[in-house]
């Protein structure tokens, strides 16, 4: 049976062993953010106060060298990843535009974040070997929020400067990828935020939209992307966590997937699975989706969109026509093979830059395609 | 045939070139087969047997054996995926397969077979099928023509449409540094 150490003594212990002299307290918040742990919880693992933890986060105080190893060992990251190295922005709440603002917890949206300002770094450091798309995100700013023909209008014209022309669009996340945006899944094993959909920020150097992979569904992956594009052009400068932003970009999306000009004429006068199926096929769009613009443009009256809601509803929890799996981004998974082939080696590099290889590779496995593939 | 292997090449040569590939249409060749993938579908280029010339007897002039992997690989995912024996099944008259369930949604089909048959002759002429195999009695699931050579004339069964290709993407342009930029790293 062992003797319990006196907390003095411990602390005294911890103190003769020095502080870390290259402690980077940025880095400790990102950390503990990334797992999802609030400072009172990492404090108890860590056995110091909580106010300890404020302090080091703040870069008010560093901790000892045991203290260091112990918060390394409850945040699952090497120790050299609190030490400078990279910088990695911070981005603020108030600086991403999030869907479902009421159904996720602020822990929640800030351990999204805080795979954001990773991913920024990670991107950062990448492109010190790699090219990436130049940023050309069109800006068409909607001074009244929820101004219908001003949000058309900035759909059309992002249409336009994007070189998408008329007509469905092949891949709305690659067009975002192509037009330089950071386009990301949120990793599954951030259990606590998988009541997110997607959140777009302009605050890091590079544009980035996260989406949640957690609905494998083509038509719903194309909308989340399309909605996220639209913060991005109309709402550049504004502040986020308005619902009227929110209805703008989902306005946004769908004049973007499919304009009124060319989806209106092609509408059924009711609701028929035939007609409906071909058009979802061919813009890419839900059903629900073609239904609801059918009720708003005035070519189905209420009772026809009720009918119509009850029938998709009944019909089963996943939409028919099924367009296949969702939209996936590829642009850091295709740079980081360009870098690899090149010779340099990924790792070293993470390293170089005190992030963890895991971390580093997540980021990179974020943001690459994983497409069924049928061999011989 | 070396006539089919040429084909093959050169159907992969332009699918994989920079200046004549398609936006969305991906072509990869394994042990001398050309896959060709777009917009979630894949299609295995096959030429149909010499003996048929351009009217392949759909029900026996193909087999679907582990001998011949992909094939039969794509035959069974069909199979799976769109189930036609129902026989087995002891559905009786109080209920139809879409009752039960058992009708499913044809765009689940991914797999299909692209034949083409060609025969000598002056001027040698040439068909085209898409097919879509299965485990299942018979063969195919369904056979959609293509096109057919009659002598001076092509008759198109399915139209060539232009415009923008459901799942084409927009090229990524990335480049590679020649030496890392100076930065943190």
């Amino acid at each position: 049976m062992t003797t319990p150490i006196d907390p003095r003594q411990r602390a005294r212990a911890r103190r003769a062993a020095g502080v870390v002299a290259d402690f980077d307290g940025d880095r400790l918040a990102l950390g503990r953010r990334l797992r999802g742990i609030p400072r009172t919880r990492l404090a108890e693992q860590v056995e110091v106060s909580a106010a300890a933890i404020t302090q080091f986060e703040r870069g008010d105080a560093r901790p000892t060298s045991p203290v260091l190893a112990a918060i390394a060992l409850a945040l699952q990251l090497p120790r050299e990843f609190f030490l400078r190295g990279a910088a990695i922005p911070r981005i603020p709440t108030s600086a991403a535009y999030f869907r479902s603002l009421r159904s996720t917890s602020a822990l929640t949206r800030d351990q999204a974040l805080a795979f954001a300002e990773l991913a920024s770094a990670v991107v950062d450091v990448m492109e010190q070997y790699v090219e990436l798309p130049a940023i050309k995100v069109p800006t068409h700013p909607v001074e009244e929020p929820l101004n219908p023909d001003d949000v058309a209008a900035a759909a059309a014209a992002a249409r336009r400067e994007l070189g998408v022309g008329s007509g469905p669009i092949g891949h709305v996340v690659r067009t975002m990828e192509a037009a330089g945006i950071v386009v990301l899944e949120l990793p599954v094993d951030y259990d606590t935020a998988r009541g997110l959909d997607a959140f777009s920020t302009h605050h890091t150097a590079r544009p980035i939209a996260l989406l949640s992979d957690n609905k494998q569904d083509k038509a719903r992956s194309r909308f989340d992307a399309a909605h996220e594009l639209g913060h991005l052009v109309m709402h550049p400068d504004a502040d986020p966590g308005s619902k009227l932003m929110e209805d703008d970009a989902h306005a946004f999306a769908a004049q973007f997937l499919a304009p009124d000009a060319e989806l209106l004429p092609d509408l059924p006068t009711r609701f028929e699975w035939g007609p409906l199926l071909e058009l979802k096929r061919h813009w890419g769009i839900s059903i629900k989706s073609i239904s609801y613009r059918a009720h708003k443009s005035r070519q189905w009256t209420d009772a026809q969109y009720r009918r119509a809601m009850q029938t998709l509803a009944s019909d089963g929890r996943v939409e028919r026509g099924s367009l296949g799996p969702r939209e996936e981004p590829a642009m850091l998974g295709r740079a980081a093979a360009l870098i690899e082939e090149a010779g340099w080696d990924l790792d070293e590099i993470a390293d170089s830059c005190q992030l963890p290889t895991a971390a580093f590779r997540q980021v990179i496995s974020a943001g690459t395609e994983r497409r069924p593939r049928l061999s011989l | 045939m070396n006539c089919a292997e040429n084909l093959t090449q050169l159907l992969h040569a332009e699918l994989t070139n920079s200046s004549t590939g398609i936006a969305g249409v991906e072509a990869t060749m394994t042990k001398g087969a050309l896959l060709i993938e777009m917009s979630g579908h894949r299609f295995r280029v096959i030429k149909a047997p010499s003996g048929s010339g351009l009217k392949p007897d759909w029900a026996r002039d193909f087999a679907w054996t582990p001998g011949r992997p992909l094939r039969y690989e794509m035959a069974e995912t069909n199979s799976h995926a769109y189930p036609t024996a129902y026989e087995h099944l002891d559905i009786d008259a109080l209920l139809t397969p879409e009752e039960v369930g058992l009708v499913r949604d044809a765009r689940d089909l991914h797999d299909h077979l692209f034949v083409w048959a060609g025969v000598p002759g002056s001027p040698p002429r040439t068909a085209g099928w898409i097919a879509t195999p299965t485990t299942d009695a018979p063969t195919f699931l369904a056979v959609e023509p293509l096109w057919l050579d009659k002598g001076d004339d092509v008759e198109r069964v399915l139209p060539v449409t232009t415009g923008p290709v459901p799942g084409a993407e927009p090229e990524l342009k990335l480049a590679v540094r020649r030496r890392p930029a100076t930065g943190s790293a």
